[in-house]
């Protein structure tokens, strides 16, 4: 290998492994942005259980409270998955859905609720869940 | 040892098998997604990786059986190099690190292997006939294999029609577009096929394959690949090194064709009323109770989905089948995380389909995908690649003559044609697609065939 190809290669892996803290510190302010969004829906939920409470998702993932709010029966609504992380929240009082989801990423998720209050509240709106 | 590995019949043998080992690979692969349910997941799937492991083994034994040339590493092979490095370097900030370094592991096998059957062929206008030769193998068993399912179980092999959208046939495919990516890249190497053939009875069965090819594209009502198969058509007519005049008759007649297979996929229309699902599927859906968000306001239809009074949705010839809002959808999670993604081979974990006439767990373009997946510095390597490839093979394929130009022209076309399908269909760096080793496969064949 020439001298050249050896400084190009070299320059090409320093390169690389400088894309690796920029591609973390996306990861990182992505997830903060989302878990900012998924608390203000929470904050405009309030307590979890309240007589708003109307219905509710039961996905393989996931499960989700949906509250009302004054004609609007899906006005918000709180995803958590079974490890009572909040991975998605999505706001639609104003008619189109503002959306928060850390889906794809739940580790970063860094709100967490109650698991077994989620599970009550659930088989209280559903039967068979 | 340099003497076996020099020995014209190794080559041969090794072509040959290579032949075969393609053109088994694009059947397997279609298999893979078809509908067959006893076969797809049980069978195909685990057989695909085995295949891609022999044609892996027999392309790199193929490589080094080439007569050693000097080579130089061009920038194809740094775009190459660099977005493979890019996705393994992805699993540092990828949201599910074991999956985007799997991905990786598959698109450096893809890579290394479409590149190394392209640098064995280098220059050899047969070798490079023989393995396009098994790619059009392959396409036609896919296509002949849609036929028989229609025949036999026809409920496989169609999309029945809804009041939305009109009947599709899906033949092999798992979805309508599956198996008609593969129809569009057959069709312009059927041509090729049938210019090169000599004897009567070949260019009979080219006539007979193109005409299944083409029924199938059309019945599939898929519209991207009709008008990535004319841009193919097209780049091998004008690329074959024949007169002017002809290419000019050729580009009309190809034109006319494209006008009346268009015509032809719009006269299907919807249905009054919707299929009804049969048991199986039904006693799946059905609402845990009352309160079930699910039924009443779906989280994957929850953009455009229909209010009460709105009218009813058709699809037509430009109307986009919901890709649009799709695409602005993936668009703003590009936002999120725009300069390096969400790591290599994510797409589908991280693209959420919410949307109401979208169908697919893929954003269904593979620009935006490679988006979604690298950001920006992906995007870029992707596009640098397959500008280097199309660009400069078409223009040095321009200087050769008689065969190595016709070879040439065929694999520029089959590479036009998947750029031209990869903005309606996620597929360029994933391997369990249709389409991805013919498309890559032509396209290092490209670069070989056009090699000085």
């Amino acid at each position: 290998m020439s001298r050249r190809a050896l400084v190009a290669a070299l320059a090409a892996l320093v390169l690389l492994l400088a894309l690796i803290p920029v591609g973390r510190w996306e990861r990182g302010r992505r997830a903060e942005e989302q878990v900012r969004g998924m608390r203000s829906v929470l904050a405009a939920v309030g307590p979890l259980d309240q007589p708003s409470l109307d219905a509710f998702r039961y996905l393989f993932n996931f499960q989700c409270l949906i509250y009302k709010r004054g004609l609007n029966p899906f006005a918000l609504e709180l995803c958590v998955d079974f490890q009572g992380r909040l991975v998605e929240a999505i706001d639609r009082r104003s008619g189109d859905p503002r959306i928060w989801s850390l889906r794809d990423d739940p580790t970063r998720s860094t709100i967490r609720l109650d698991r077994r209050e989620v599970e009550r509240l659930l088989r209280r709106v559903c039967k068979t869940c | 040892m340099q003497d076996l590995l020099r020995d014209p019949r190794l080559r041969a043998q090794l072509e040959g098998g290579i032949q075969f080992l393609v053109a088994a690979f694009v059947f397997t692969v279609a298999l893979a997604s078809s509908q067959l349910d006893y076969v797809n997941i049980p069978i195909a799937r685990p057989a695909r990786w085995a295949v891609l492991a022999e044609l892996a083994a027999f392309a790199l034994a193929y490589a080094l059986t080439r007569p050693r040339r000097r080579t130089r590493v061009d920038a194809c092979a740094v775009c190459a190099a660099a977005l493979v490095a890019a996705a393994f370097v992805s699993v540092a900030w990828s949201s599910d690190p074991r999956l985007t370094a799997g991905r990786s592991v598959t698109l450096l096998a893809l890579f290394a292997t479409t590149a190394a059957i392209g640098y064995g062929a280098a220059g050899s206008a047969a070798a490079v006939g023989r393995v396009l030769l098994g790619v059009l193998v392959g396409v036609t068993a896919v296509a002949v294999a849609g036929i028989l399912v229609y025949v036999f179980n026809s409920g496989r092999a169609i999309v029945p029609a809804t009041t939305q959208s009109p009947v599709r046939y899906t033949g092999l495919g798992g979805n309508p577009n599956s198996a008609a990516m593969l129809m569009a890249i057959g069709i312009p190497l059927a041509l090729w096929a049938l210019f090169e053939t000599r004897s009567r009875v070949g260019r009979a069965l080219l006539v007979g394959v193109l005409l299944l090819l083409d029924g199938s594209l059309v019945a599939s009502g898929s519209r991207g690949p009709l008008v990535a198969c004319f841009v193919g058509v097209l780049v091998y007519m004008t690329a074959s090194g024949r007169g002017r005049r002809w290419k000019l008759a050729a580009a009309a007649v190809a034109a006319a064709i494209l006008l009346v297979d268009t015509a032809v996929t719009q006269l299907p229309q919807p249905a009054d009323q919707n299929p009804v699902l049969t048991k199986r599927f039904r006693t799946g859906a059905v609402p845990r109770g009352p309160r079930d968000a699910e039924f009443l306001l779906p989280l994957e239809s929850e953009v455009g989905y229909p209010r009460p009074g709105s009218t009813p949705f058709h699809r037509t010839l430009l109307n986009s089948s919901g890709r649009v809002p799709a695409w602005r959808g993936a668009l703003e999670q590009v936002e999120e995380r725009p300069l390096l993604g969400y790591g290599f081979g994510t797409e589908e974990r991280v693209f959420v389909d919410r949307y109401y006439l979208f169908l697919s767990s893929l954003v269904e373009n593979s620009y935006l995908g490679t988006l979604l997946q690298l950001g920006v510095v992906g995007l870029i390597l992707l596009l640098a690649l397959l500008a280097l490839v199309l660009v400069r093979g078409v223009h040095d394929l321009l200087r050769l003559r008689g065969d190595r130009r016709h070879a040439a022209a065929a694999c520029a076309a089959v590479f036009a044609c998947g750029v031209v399908v990869a903005a309606t269909q996620s597929f360029a760096t994933s391997v369990g697609s249709t389409l991805t080793v013919a498309f890559w496969l032509c396209g290092f064949l490209l670069a070989g065939a056009t090699s000085r």
